[in-house]
């Protein structure tokens, strides 16, 4: 499985937003479920654009959401 | 399974269909003589528009069916939105695609250098884009399967 180094915790900052599911955060940022759930396990790296808005769905800056692994 | 992975699997059937189809009609065509005679590239050049016709018509006809069936069974509407993810996967299909249809562009251009028949090698051109098609679109159910 190809991961990328880029993470998030997109996971628990839904819980901490309501328990919101995946297919409300993709029709407020505007992407399909399937992507999120891409997203959340770390297998695709979202463009520049889509974690902006992810961020902002959440209210929190975009180092809080992403973080880049060096390793 | 998404809307995007059910939509390839129905192209992938199509298209092998299809194949077998024009391949059929093709082995008719050669037990019955038509491509020992003069108007073989002739023949073959017919044969080649009404593939392009017939799997254009089969595909679109194909796609419609299956999702007037899935939104009575389902009862969920096919979403033909398309992100970013699944632009990427799309080029990332087309890119197989391609690879897989120059090598046999180029093998088939190589054997016309050799001397095979002109008809063989029009035929053996849309093998190699019937092969690049099949392994574009195993490739994009690859990555949807695997997130990307």
């Amino acid at each position: 499985m190809g991961k990328s180094k880029v993470s998030n915790t997109i996971r628990r900052l839904r819980f901490d937003h309501d328990e919101m599911t995946q297919a409300q955060l993709a029709e407020k940022v505007g992407v399909t479920r399937q992507t999120i759930v891409a997203i959340e396990k770390a297998n695709y790296a979202p463009s520049l654009e889509l974690a902006f808005l992810i961020a902002r769905a959440f209210n929190q800056p975009l180092a809080e959401v992403f973080s880049y692994d060096d390793d | 399974m998404s809307h995007q992975e059910k939509r390839i699997i129905v192209s992938l059937i199509t298209s092998i269909l299809v194949f077998i189809f024009y391949g059929m009609f093709m082995r008719e065509m050669y037990l019955d003589g038509y491509l020992s005679t003069q108007k073989a590239d002739s023949i073959v050049g017919k044969s080649i528009f009404a593939l392009i016709l017939l799997s254009i018509v089969v595909s679109v006809v194909a796609q419609i069916v299956v999702s007037i069936i899935l939104t009575m069974v389902t009862g969920e509407r096919t979403n033909f939105f398309s992100d970013e993810r699944d632009k990427l996967i799309e080029l990332k299909g087309m890119q197989i695609t391609l690879i897989a249809f120059s090598i046999g562009y180029l093998g088939s251009m190589a054997l016309l250098a050799t001397g095979t028949a002109a008809y063989l090698v029009f035929i053996l051109i849309i093998f190699s884009m019937f092969i690049g098609s099949t392994l574009g679109d195993i490739g994009r159910l690859y990555f949807y399967r695997r997130g990307f």
